[in-house]
């Protein structure tokens, strides 16, 4: 599984790149108009950054889906198809190193972000307000009753809707390489699949709901095991029937 | 037997690719399998190689149902180019040797300096000619013991065509076995064993050619054009 991670990371190298050097060139540009005090370059750097980081954000997010997509299209698929591996460890081996990707981009951006932040208050406030300012988020945090748990919780909400999302890209993807394997189309149809497929769990999501016992717990802002049994259950049978139509079905 | 084949059939949708055929290959020979453009040969070595699977029939390899882990004893090789676009020739023999446990590092690094192919070199800026090389130098750079070259011929200029050749002879040690597919039958006929003749997915022959010689003196040319 490793090697094969080794390599999904290889493919994803080229995008990871691009994104960590216009980083690198947004922090220089940020310090540098930090030290020199031009706060217009900076609220530039700062708008820039942002929109890139929502661009970034959505693009690492199914980054997966699309190069398998790519592997599928083209006759590279024969570098997987002919390993003495399992289409489970294949497929394995694509959502860890999109799991991967994205916690070394989104990892250097929270570090670029907390950067910015700790750069701005020492330039302008000093030392003593950077204390004052962890002080004042800790008692926030503590007196509006927020817990450590909410964020536990937050987290494996992201994950387990982000698993998802890629579940369906990956189903998707291969349904549509293996309908319509030939046609110039399957780009297209793996696009509507992915929204059908959605619709479909969204629609299942809202009907485990109506169920006995479940309604009471209908959907609200707080957190419940509900949705993530759901979401686990239907992620899981994704990745089963993504993995037996690639077996069974899947011809280059 | 090495493999057996039955009643191996392959749908594209409501054309048949493959119809069952039935066809087997014992171990240390080396077979030709010749047909025309869109007889089905690459389609049968796809699901030999466990590359797609048939729509109907049964393939046994060293006689159980073949799956994946047979993969690590057979080099399949296909006539389109493959590797991945970031790689260079060097990237492709560490991916060879991360995956196949009969890869021979140093043979492949051999086989590459021979035919002109630097380590340094990009995957995609490789001509035609040299991408066949590099991929016909991997394949044959693992011990395996059944290889399945699709067309290894294919857009290779004749001095070219000579070298590889003799790295299939030195490779093949009576231990493996080969299955060549290709439509250039003078280039195969000095040490292909066997041919296998495919029209419209459909198996014509399996000829022993020295048999063959000895008893009619026709060559494969003419065995071809009586059968096809």
């Amino acid at each position: 599984m490793g090697k094969l991670i080794k390599y999904e990371m290889k493919k994803q190298r080229g995008s990871r790149m691009v994104i960590l050097i216009s980083l690198i060139v947004g922090i220089i540009a940020y310090c540098v108009s930090l030290i020199t005090g031009n706060e217009y370059m900076m609220g530039l750097i700062i708008l820039f950054g942002v929109c890139a980081a929502i661009l970034v954000f959505f693009y690492t997010g199914i980054e997966s889906v699309l190069v398998l997509n790519r592997d599928l299209k083209t006759k590279q698929s024969y570098m997987l198809w002919m390993l003495p591996r399992s289409i489970w460890e294949i497929l394995g081996a694509k959502f860890l190193s999109a799991l991967l990707q994205m916690a070394i981009v989104y990892g250097a951006f929270c570090i670029a972000i907390g950067q910015g932040i700790v750069g701005a208050v020492i330039r302008f406030e000093g030392f003593a307000a950077l204390a004052d300012l962890v002080q004042t988020a800790s008692r926030t945090f503590v007196k509006g009753g927020v817990q450590w748990t909410d964020f536990i919780w937050l987290a494996v909400y992201l994950f387990i809707c982000w698993s998802q999302t890629i579940m369906i890209g990956f189903l998707a993807v291969i349904m549509s390489r293996t309908v319509l394997i030939r046609s110039r189309f399957a780009g297209l149809l793996s696009v509507i699949l992915f929204f059908v497929i959605g619709f479909v769990l969204e629609r299942g999501y809202n009907a485990m709901y109506q169920l006995p016992g479940l309604s009471g717990l209908a959907v609200s802002l707080d957190f419940n095991i509900w949705d993530v049994i759901y979401y686990v259950v239907t992620g899981v049978l994704l990745f089963l029937v993504s993995g037996f139509l690639a077996d069974r079905k899947l011809s280059v | 037997m090495m493999m057996e084949c039955k009643e191996l059939t392959k749908w594209f949708g409501s054309k048949k690719a493959v119809s069952e055929m039935t066809l087997n290959l014992e171990g240390g020979k080396i077979y030709g399998l010749l047909g025309e453009n869109g007889s089905g040969k690459t389609t049968w070595m796809k699901m030999v190689a466990g590359l797609t699977l048939p729509s109907h029939g049964e393939i046994l390899y060293e006689g159980h149902p073949l799956c994946y882990h047979d993969k690590s004893e057979i080099a399949y090789m296909s006539t389109e180019p493959f590797f991945y676009d970031f790689m260079r020739v060097k990237d492709v023999g560490e991916y060879y040797g991360d995956f196949f446990e009969d890869f021979d590092a140093g043979r492949f690094v051999e086989m590459t300096e021979a035919m002109g192919l630097l380590s340094e070199m990009k995957v995609r800026n490789l001509s035609s000619g040299m991408n066949a090389k590099l991929k016909i130098a991997a394949t044959l750079a693992r011990k395996a013991k059944l290889y399945l070259l699709d067309e290894p011929l294919n857009g290779i200029d004749y001095k070219a065509r000579e070298e590889i050749i003799e790295l299939i002879i030195g490779t093949a040690d009576g231990t493996n076995t080969f299955v060549i597919s290709t439509h250039l039958l003078e280039e195969v006929e000095s040490f292909v064993e066997y041919a296998i003749f495919i029209r419209e997915g459909k198996l014509m022959d399996k000829v022993n050619l020295e048999s063959e010689r000895m008893k009619t003196g026709r060559s494969l040319t003419d065995i071809y054009m009586d059968i096809m």
